[in-house]
C-alpha cells in the first residue's frame, strides 16, 4: 500500500488524521487501524451497537481517500449478491441478436459434429467479464485506486458465506468458476463488524486483527460530542455525558450508545434547552432509551440519578 | 524478541487460546512495526493480533500480566536502585580501587572478584538481567511442573549464574578481615539475598503458569469420583459443550439445505411434458435428537450423574428435547427443575430430593415404564447412567428389552471398569444385551467422546 509507506505515517498521526475527519478514536482503535494498514490485514470490529463500528470504516475511507464499498450481511446472503452475477438479460439479448450471425458461421458445415466444432472455436464469449455484474466484493477487488471494504454485521450471514469469505480475507483474491481467479488490483482495506449474534469461526478470526470497541469513557465521549455537535453549549456537554454514563451503569435492556448520546444532544439543541433538569430529561428520555421498560425504570430513578452529580 | 513471543504464544495456547502460527507471525510483524518501547502499545498490538474475542482477551490480559511482569518489575527495581544502590556500589568499587593501590593487592589477585559479584554491585542491572535470563533458559525453567522442583530449579539457576565463584569470593574476603573487605562482603551478601528473592519469585511465577496450563488437561482425564463441583469443572464442561455445539449445529443446518435431485425432478416434471418447471431437492432428513437421560443419583455414582446432567443441559442448543429422570430407589422426572432454576441449583435440588435411599434398578425401570413408556419412540435415545449395582434386588431386565425395542438406541454409561461389570451384586451383564451400546465412562474426556458419537447418530 503505497499510501501508507510514507515515513511520517504512524499510529499517532493516524489518530490525529482520523480526528480531523470527525472520528475521535481511542488509542487502541488508531493503533489497530494502523497495524491493519501496515500488515495488510482485515480488522474484525466487535462491540455493542452504536459505538461507531461502521463510522470507523467511513472515517477510514475518507482518510485514505478511497471509496467505501459496503456489504450488508443478512441470513441467506450468497455469492450472487455479494460477489458477482451474470447479466442474464444481456446474455439473452445478445443471443437473440447474434442468431443470424450463427447462421452465417454454420453455413456450409458438413453434419452436426462439424457445426459444433465451428461453434467451439468461438470460446465462451457469453461467460466473459463483459457479462459480469460485479457485486460489492468484486468491485472492491477491481477498484483501481483501492477501496475500503466494509462487511457489515458478518455475524448475521450464514456460516457458508463466512467460509466463502476466507479466500478473500487471506489472499485478496476470489475464484469465479467460469473465469478463474480474480486478484485484487490493489489490496483493499477490509473491515468486518459483528454484534456477536453468533460465534464466528476460528478460521475467520485467525485471518483478522481483532478490535473490541466498548463504550467510551467520560472524557472521550465529551470529545466526540464536541466534534459531532459543535454547536452544543459547553456547559451542557459535561452534565449530558455524565448522565449518559450513569445510565450505562444501570441495568438496562439496551444501554445508550454514542449514537444515542449524539442524537440526544441534537434533540436538546433543537429544543433550545438551557440546563439539564428533570423535566427536560424526562421528556426526551425516549431518544436515549429504546425500550419502554427501560424508560419507565429510569423515570422512577430519575431524581436520584440527576442528584448524584 | 521472537523467542519471547513464541513462549508467550505457548502460554496462551496452554490457557485455551488457539494461537495459530500465522497469528503469531502477525504478532511478530506488528511488534516489528510499532516497536516495544511503549508497553501499552505493545500490549494493544499483541492483543489485536492474538486474542480474537472478548472472552479470549480476558485470558489474554491475565497471561500478559503474568508473562511480561518481569520487565516492569525490573524497571521499578532499577529506578529504586538508582536511588539507593549507587552508594554501596560506588563504595564497593572504591574499595577495589583503594585496596589495589594501598598494597593489599595480593588478596585481590588471589581471589579475583567473581563475575556475578560485579554484576550484582554494578548500578546497571542489564548485565545481571541478561545473565539471569540465560540461566533461566539453561535450567529449562519452563518445564517445571511439580511443587517440589522449585528448590531444585532455583539452585540450578543460581549455579549457572556463577554462584560458586561468588561464594568463593565471599569466603576469601571474609578471611582478609579488613574494613574495606568487610564492607564489600556485606554489600555482596545483601545483593545475594535480593537476588535469591528475585529468583524465588521468578520460579514461583513459572510454576504457577505451568500449573494453570496443566489443569484443564488434567481435569478431562480425572476420575469423576475425585472431581468436586468446582469452577474448573464448570469451565471444562462449558468448553466441551461449546465444541460439540458448534460441531453439530453446523451439521443440522447442512441437512436443512438440500441440492437438486435430478432424478426426482425429471420424474415429477413428466406431467409438464418434460419441461423442467418444478425442481425437486435432495434432503437429508436429520431429526434433532430426543434424549432421555436416566441417572442413578445414589451415593456411589452421584458425582457422575451431576456431571452428566450438567453436560447434557449445557448442550441444550443441540439437544432441545431433553428429558431427565433421576432415581435411587424410586424414579421421577426432574426436567422441570432445569426449567425453573439455574443449572447448578437444579442439580443440587435433584441430588437433595432424590439422592437418598438405596439403589433399586428394578423398581426404577418399572417406574419409567409407567411414567414415560409411551413417549419412548423410534426417535428417542435413552441414556442410562449407573453402576447397575442392584443390592441383590429384582433386575427387571425384561423391561430393558422392551425399552430397547421401542427406542432408537439405548446407551448405558457405567462408571465402573468393564472388567468389574457383573461382579458382586452388579446386574450389568443382564442389562447388557438390551443396550445398543454400553461404555465405561469414568472421566470428562470419555464422556465427551461418547456424547459426540451420540449427537452424530441420534
Amino acid at each position: 500500500m503505497a499510501l501508507f509507506s510514507s515515513k511520517n505515517f504512524t499510529a499517532d498521526s493516524l489518530r490525529k488524521d482520523l480526528e480531523s475527519h470527525g472520528y475521535i478514536a481511542s488509542e487502541n482503535v488508531a493503533l489497530t487501524l494502523f497495524l491493519a494498514a501496515q500488515l495488510e490485514k482485515p480488522i474484525l470490529v466487535e462491540g455493542p451497537p452504536g459505538v461507531g463500528k461502521t463510522e470507523l470504516a467511513k472515517a477510514a475511507s475518507a482518510l485514505f481517500q478511497r471509496p467505501l464499498i459496503r456489504l450488508q450481511c443478512y441470513e441467506g446472503l450468497d455469492e450472487s449478491k455479494a460477489l458477482y452475477e451474470w447479466k442474464y438479460g444481456k446474455q439473452l439479448l445478445y443471443t437473440q441478436v447474434l442468431k443470424e450471425q450463427l447462421g452465417d458461421i454454420l453455413r456450409g458445415a458438413q453434419g452436426l459434429s462439424e457445426s459444433v466444432e465451428r461453434l467451439h472455436q468461438f470460446g465462451d464469449i457469453f461467460y466473459s467479464t463483459e457479462f459480469l455484474e460485479p457485486r460489492p466484493l468484486l468491485s472492491a477487488l477491481q477498484s483501481d485506486e483501492g477501496a475500503v471494504l466494509l462487511i457489515d454485521e458478518i455475524d448475521k450471514s450464514d456460516q457458508e458465506f463466512e467460509a466463502f469469505l476466507l479466500e478473500l480475507l487471506s489472499d485478496y483474491q476470489i475464484s469465479i468458476p467460469e473465469i478463474g481467479t480474480v486478484k485484487a488490483h490493489k489490496k483493499p482495506l477490509v473491515l468486518l463488524t459483528s454484534n456477536n449474534q453468533r460465534e464466528l469461526s476460528d478460521a475467520l478470526k485467525r485471518r483478522c486483527l481483532h478490535l473490541y470497541i466498548s463504550y467510551p469513557d467520560q472524557s472521550l465521549e465529551c470529545k466526540i460530542l464536541a466534534s459531532q455537535v459543535p454547536s452544543l453549549p459547553e456547559k451542557l456537554r459535561e452534565p449530558l455525558v455524565s448522565f449518559v454514563q450513569s445510565l450505562r451503569a444501570q441495568d438496562l435492556r439496551k444501554a445508550p450508545a454514542i449514537s444515542e448520546t449524539i442524537d440526544w444532544a441534537r434533540t436538546l439543541l433543537l429544543l433550545n434547552v438551557e440546563a439539564l433538569d428533570a423535566v427536560w430529561v424526562e421528556k426526551t428520555l425516549a431518544v436515549l432509551l429504546k425500550h419502554q421498560d427501560d424508560v419507565e425504570r429510569i423515570r422512577e430513578k430519575l431524581p436520584s440519578l440527576l442528584k448524584k452529580r | 524478541m521472537e523467542r519471547k513471543l513464541t513462549e508467550f504464544a505457548a502460554l496462551l495456547r496452554n490457557n485455551g487460546l488457539l494461537v495459530s502460527p500465522p497469528e503469531l507471525a502477525d504478532a511478530v510483524h506488528a511488534i516489528a512495526v510499532i516497536g516495544y518501547t511503549d508497553r501499552r502499545r505493545f500490549h494493544d498490538a499483541l492483543s489485536c493480533t492474538l486474542a480474537k474475542s472478548l472472552q479470549d482477551s480476558l485470558t489474554f490480559e491475565r497471561c500478559f500480566d503474568l508473562f511480561f511482569q518481569f520487565s516492569s518489575i525490573d524497571a521499578e527495581d532499577s529506578s529504586k536502585d538508582s536511588a539507593s544502590a549507587p552508594p554501596p556500589a560506588q563504595s564497593g568499587q572504591g574499595n577495589m580501587g583503594s585496596g589495589g593501590s594501598s598494597g593489599s593487592g595480593s588478596d585481590n589477585t588471589s581471589t579475583p572478584p567473581s563475575e556475578l559479584g560485579i554484576q550484582l554491585l554494578s548500578s546497571d542491572r542489564s548485565e545481571l538481567d541478561i545473565s539471569m535470563a540465560r540461566a533461566i533458559e539453561a535450567a529449562r525453567l519452563q518445564d517445571i511442573n511439580v511443587i517440589t522442583q522449585k528448590g531444585l530449579y532455583s539452585h540450578r539457576i543460581l549455579q549457572s549464574m556463577g554462584m560458586d565463584d561468588f561464594e568463593r569470593e565471599i569466603q576469601a574476603l571474609d578471611a582478609i578481615n579488613s574494613r574495606e573487605s568487610l564492607l564489600r562482603v556485606n554489600a555482596l551478601r545483601n545483593a545475594r539475598q535480593s537476588l535469591r528473592q528475585q529468583i524465588r519469585e521468578t520460579v514461583e511465577r513459572y510454576y504457577l503458569l505451568a500449573r494453570q496450563q496443566n489443569r484443564d488437561g488434567i481435569i478431562r482425564d480425572m476420575d469423576f469420583s475425585v472431581l468436586r463441583d468446582s469452577k474448573d469443572v464448570k469451565r471444562v464442561v462449558q468448553r466441551m459443550a461449546k465444541r460439540l455445539i458448534t460441531l453439530h449445529r453446523r451439521r443440522q443446518k447442512l441437512a436443512a439445505r438440500g441440492i437438486l435431485d435430478v432424478k426426482a425432478t425429471l420424474r415429477h416434471n413428466i406431467a409438464y411434458d418434460g419441461i423442467l418447471a418444478e425442481p425437486r431437492w435432495k434432503y437429508i432428513r436429520k431429526d434433532k435428537p430426543r434424549v432421555m437421560a436416566i441417572c442413578d443419583v445414589s451415593g456411589s455414582v452421584s458425582l457422575h450423574a451431576r456431571f452428566l446432567l450438567m453436560f447434557l443441559y449445557s448442550l441444550q442448543e443441540v439437544i432441545p428435547k431433553l428429558r431427565a429422570f433421576a432415581f435411587s430407589s424410586s424414579l421421577s422426572e426432574v426436567s422441570d427443575y432445569f426449567k425453573q432454576h439455574t443449572l447448578e441449583d437444579a442439580i443440587d435440588l435433584v441430588m437433595a430430593r432424590h439422592g437418598m435411599g438405596s439403589t433399586d434398578y428394578g423398581r426404577a425401570l418399572s417406574d419409567l415404564n409407567n411414567l414415560a413408556c409411551r413417549e419412548i419412540d423410534r426417535r428417542t435415545t435413552l441414556i442410562i447412567l449407573g453402576d447397575a449395582r442392584n443390592n441383590n434386588g429384582e433386575a427387571n431386565a425384561n423391561l430393558m428389552h422392551q425399552f430397547h425395542d421401542r427406542a432408537k438406541q439405548v446407551i448405558w454409561l457405567n462408571p465402573e471398569r468393564r472388567n468389574r461389570w457383573g461382579t458382586g451384586d452388579s446386574e450389568m451383564l443382564r442389562y447388557l444385551p438390551a443396550c445398543t451400546s454400553a461404555w465405561s465412562c469414568r472421566n470428562p474426556g470419555e464422556l465427551e467422546r461418547i456424547v459426540d458419537r451420540l449427537l452424530k447418530t441420534a
